[in-house]
């Protein structure tokens, strides 16, 4: 056999070992594409992404599925290659508050993340143990994300109107 | 072997040849070549010396020689050659690890049922109810009832689609009976593997019960197993 041949050969063999190393491994070439098989693995979804965010070591992604939102997490692993994070599986939407949401921490990694229902909500404002207050006026198909990394505990969040009124408030 | 001229000759033509790896197949060839035109000229009567000499000289120019066997042992091919197979000897070894360790463990895992003793068991029956999750086939197996009350469900479950590790199947669904008790109370235990074994246990379990149900409903996907009960083995 020619070294030509072998090599395709060899590239061949190795492109079905790389497969098979990927799939047994968990790894996944895209975030997104570990986002769908983590969603569809844990039987939640498929959700529709409307944002997706980085942080050290991975990515948030903020979905949208039926009456759910959800902020699941992917890391990056290897370089080149995304592995499931957590929380794939959000919490179900109580449309009577102007506003829903819940918060969560994995390691350093502080997310409070949620839904807009009342449309006057124009600014969310969350309060950490430390008293500091991070704010967020960007929304994505009505969902936000607002995450920290200072160790500070979530203490509680507002809702403001256009006009800088709390029109929503919550601990929990 | 060679004269040090020969040698000489030889070193000159490798040093033309980029690719290491063929360096010795070429000098052998050569050097069978070399010897080949030295028996020869032997034979026509010459002594050793000159033997050698116009041996080495009917073999050609060495920078002819060289330039010319470098471009058929291309160093780009032989370079990438060398390097995808060791990259397939390597892989190999990775699948070997990531793939055999999990096949051949889930060979030798006991039966979850064999840790129940059999003085234990009240009755014991063989289910086959299949449910899909997405790609997730959930296959019931056995129901065994314990004289403490404890029901346990087996349950094996494998992905269809064999693509991606994902996440382990925490939930079967809720546990109820006929008589419209609804247990909470209870554990889960599973040995993982491509098909993995599980058994899921629930406490103080009617002994009355005909029906076992088995419901899941969450985020869209639903199911019911109904297991007509009394039906097993009695203390087996």
């Amino acid at each position: 056999m020619s070294r030509p041949k072998k090599i395709i050969r060899n590239l061949i063999i190795l492109a079905i070992l790389l497969l098979l190393f990927l799939n047994r491994s968990g790894l996944y070439f895209s975030p997104l594409s570990a986002h769908e098989h983590s969603e569809r693995s844990i039987h939640y979804g498929p959700s529709n992404v409307v944002h997706v965010e980085n942080f050290d070591g991975g990515k948030y992604i903020l979905s949208k599925y039926d009456k759910w939102v959800s902020c699941n997490t992917v890391n990056r692993s290897l370089f080149f290659f995304w592995r499931l994070g957590d929380q794939p599986i959000g919490f179900e939407n109580d449309k009577t508050k102007p506003l829903d949401f819940t918060w969560s921490r994995t390691y350093q990694n502080h997310k409070a993340y949620g839904i807009i229902n009342d449309n006057r909500v124009k600014k969310i404002g969350i309060t950490l143990s430390d008293g500091e207050v991070l704010t967020q006026t960007n929304f994505y198909d009505g969902l936000f994300l607002v995450t920290w990394t200072n160790n500070q505990e979530f203490k509680n969040i507002k809702g403001y109107d256009s006009n800088g009124q709390v029109i929503f408030e919550s601990e929990h | 072997m060679p004269s040090p001229k020969g040698e000489e000759f030889l070193d000159d033509v490798l040093s033309f040849i980029k690719f290491p790896f063929d360096r010795a197949t070429i000098r052998l060839e050569l050097e069978s070549h070399l010897q080949d035109k030295f028996e020869d000229y032997i034979e026509q009567g010459y002594d050793e010396e000159t033997a050698g000499q116009l041996s080495i000289s009917n073999m050609g120019d060495a920078k002819v020689i060289g330039t010319e066997l470098n471009r058929e042992h291309n160093p780009y091919f032989g370079w990438l050659w060398v390097l995808t197979r060791y990259a397939v000897i390597l892989l190999i070894v990775v699948n070997v690890f990531f793939v055999g360790v999990s096949v051949v463990m889930s060979l030798f895992r006991s039966n979850l049922i064999n840790e129940i003793p059999k003085s234990n068991i009240v009755y014991n029956i063989k289910v086959d109810k299949k449910v899909r999750l997405d790609d997730t086939v959930i296959q019931f197996t056995n129901v065994i009832l314990e004289k403490d009350g404890q029901l346990d469900i087996f349950y094996d479950y494998y992905n269809t689609k064999l693509w991606g590790t994902g996440w382990s199947l925490g939930n079967i669904g809720t546990i109820s009976d006929d008589l419209g008790n609804v247990y909470h109370s209870g554990s889960g235990s599973g040995q993982g593997g491509m098909i993995s074994h599980n058994r899921r246990t629930v406490d103080h379990f009617s002994s009355e019960a005909n029906t076992l149900i088995i419901s899941y409903d969450d985020f869209n996907r639903k199911y019911r197993v109904e297991i007509q009960l009394k039906a097993g083995d009695r203390n087996e």
